[in-house]
């Protein structure tokens, strides 16, 4: 009887930490739209959105924080102009266009910049494209820049519904800030989309089911993009404590470890009279020591692919626009070598730089290949599309975590 | 028979996705009239899958389109002429373009969430367009997800996947395709209603502030990703 009371209870701990943990950029959002930055709001609910298009509260917060959001990239455009930095002014024009397509502005002074440094429009195409543009953006935007970011006193801001079964409301922000990680500028969330932009590229975003790698937008203490930033222990409870104004940091979402940032002295405080227990570090999760001892493992897919691939390729054996073998990332290539057509079957090899890891035959749409890279970190190759025509096969990599 | 005019054609067994394509092109700008083409049976939803399966070249409506389109051409040979379409209707505006007379063409085309083969070449399509030809791409779409492409072609629907390129490409063909414009689905459009589901392509929101500014400007708008970039489509 007892055992079954713990089962019971521990099946209502997993909904409820599942529940909150789905709606942790909504509270985000919610949070940056309550101290009045909708720049960050929008780009809490934009992840929220990309992981559930049917989440409701993140279609209403991005209704919501659109214009504000927008409005705030488009100054910042203007104020990069002036200061003559075209680079960052054609991303921020870019940005306003992710946000709202129809603003005439942007798209004439993107034109303009294109006219005279086509170069650099299309480096902010580049970062569009694989959907790094606004974590490349929050960490350029300097920190003095933003201290002229509109006052949310200023400006009166409508008040943020409450969704009546929001779980999270009562629980703390899901997603960790993680004190100890460095700041640094974000890192590419996604590479470039494979040559041909249809097919199943757009799948990147576009977007779906499992999140990208994305910028988790943090605010902080007066620290400069690109250094450690001291985090306080986030209250459990209660209205979160208003940020000191412009003081963000976009870190991305921790995958790879990574180097520790250098140390800034800091200034000698008095030691407490207690000295509080130190927080346990992070169990970090075992790895093969020795990738190349690693053996794939192929499993069937089930449902919809996953869209948050890091690279999305074709190999083909008969399309001459398309090689039999590539490179994905981290030393993983992929090669096909047969398909047949009843039933849909590939035929692949997988390749850990140039030692051959697996080769397996019959390989059907949506399987799932378990590999890791040259640094260990396991990543899976999805089969997205089989063409027997020509031999075509498109794959996708994807980071595990 | 002014122009300029858009065309709307509705997907299958669907009747009422005018309303809100025809609020969001008015609301957008677009200064001329949007009619309906009807196309579909007499059954309503419940003969959604005989539309979806007939819709293709043989449909008794596409000649129909095609001539439409002919007359509206020689009246106003410079008036702007839009082809939006929904779903399967997708299928009947690529067929009618390929049924065009050789010089008669529409300035753009807007497929939405196109149930229209991923394996269908557009080359002889594409020859009828003058500027730019948009088709919607969402992995979220469920209906086409579950259902096959119209017209009983092979391969995926195009609104899931995208297009393919024809695997032989001629100088002239590599032209044409650069005209094919994929408008991918982003979180962004969420705040414009769709969702990237099926038949929330055709909110009102999304054509507004996404497709109206694409088709009341020559120059191709600026977050516009062509399936072939200019340097692929003159590069032999």
């Amino acid at each position: 009887m007892i055992d079954l009371c713990a089962r019971g209870w521990s099946a209502v701990l997993v909904c409820a930490i599942l529940l909150t943990g789905c709606n942790g950029d909504v509270t985000l959002g919610r949070q940056h739209e309550q101290n009045g930055e909708p720049h960050l709001a929008y780009e809490n609910y934009l992840i929220a959105g990309e992981e559930n298009p049917d989440e409701g509260a993140a279609e209403a917060g991005l209704r919501r924080t659109a214009p504000a959001a927008a409005e705030y990239w488009r100054k910042r455009a203007d104020k990069a102009a002036e200061q003559g930095d075209w680079a960052l002014a054609a991303k921020c024009h870019l940005k306003v266009l992710q946000i709202a397509p129809d603003a005439t502005d942007s798209i004439k002074a993107l034109r303009r910049i294109q006219l005279e440094h086509p170069e650099l429009v299309q480096q902010a195409h580049a970062s569009a494209d694989s959907e790094r543009l606004s974590g490349e953006l929050l960490a350029m935007v300097e920190p003095e820049a933003l201290d002229d970011a509109p006052d949310p006193s200023d400006t009166p801001q409508p008040p943020v519904p409450d969704e009546p079964d929001e779980p999270s409301k009562a629980v703390q922000p899901a997603k960790p800030t993680e004190p100890d990680k460095p700041a640094g500028p974000a890192k590419a969330g996604k590479p470039s989309p494979p040559a041909v932009p249809q097919g199943p590229a757009p799948v990147t975003r576009p977007k779906g089911a499992a999140a990208p790698p994305q910028p988790v937008l943090v605010t902080a203490g007066a620290a400069p993009t690109g250094t450690a930033v001291p985090q306080p222990a986030a209250p459990a409870t209660g209205p979160p404590a208003k940020p000191a104004k412009g003081k963000h940091v976009v870190r991305p979402r921790p995958t790879t470890p990574q180097k520790p940032p250098t140390a800034k002295p800091k200034p000698p405080r008095p030691a407490p009279a207690v000295t509080p227990p130190k927080p346990k570090p992070k169990p970090k999760p075992a790895r093969p020591a020795n990738p190349y001892a690693f053996k794939p493992t192929v499993r069937a897919g089930t449902g919809k692919p996953p869209t948050d691939f890091i690279t999305i390729v074709r190999v083909s054996r008969d399309d001459d626009r398309y090689p039999k073998k590539r490179d994905l990332a981290g030393g993983l290539s992929i090669k096909v070598k047969d398909t047949d057509d009843d039933p849909l079957e590939a035929d692949m090899e997988v390749y850990l730089g140039r030692r051959r890891t697996m080769r397996n035959k019959k390989l059907r749409e949506n399987a799932v290949i378990s590999v890791v890279d040259e640094s260990a970190v396991a990543h899976e190759i999805i089969i997205l599309d089989i063409y027997d025509n020509d031999e075509t096969v498109t794959v996708g990599l994807r980071r595990v975590d | 028979m002014t122009c300029p005019r858009a065309i709307y054609l509705d997907g299958a067994g669907w009747y009422s996705g005018d309303g809100p394509v025809r609020t969001g092109l008015r609301t957008g700008g677009y200064p001329g009239p949007v009619d309906r083409f009807h196309w579909q049976g007499l059954l309503g939803p419940v003969g959604a899958l005989s539309d979806h399966m007939g819709a293709n070249g043989n449909h008794p409506k596409v000649p129909q389109l095609a001539r439409r389109i002919e007359q509206l051409r020689q009246v106003n040979p410079n008036g702007q002429i839009v082809l939006v379409g929904l779903s399967a209707g997708t299928s009947l505006i690529v067929c009618a373009l390929e049924r065009l007379g050789e010089d008669v063409e529409v300035d753009y085309v807007v497929l939405l969430s196109p149930s229209v083969s991923d394996r269908h070449d557009l080359t002889d399509a594409l020859r009828h367009v003058r500027h730019r030809f948009y088709a919607t791409i969402s992995p979220h779409d469920g209906m086409l997800a579950s259902a096959g492409p119209a017209g009983g072609e092979s391969g995926r629907p195009a609104g899931l996947v995208g297009f393919r390129l024809p695997r032989k490409m001629t100088r002239e063909r590599k032209k044409l395709l650069a005209k094919l414009i994929p408008l991918p689905w982003r979180p962004e459009y969420l705040a414009y209603g769709w969702d990237g589901g099926h038949v929330s392509a055709t909110s009102a929101d999304f054509i507004r502030a996404v497709i109206t500014p694409r088709l009341l400007d020559d120059l191709p708008h600026p977050l516009d990703r062509p399936a072939l970039t200019e340097k692929e489509a003159t590069h032999d």
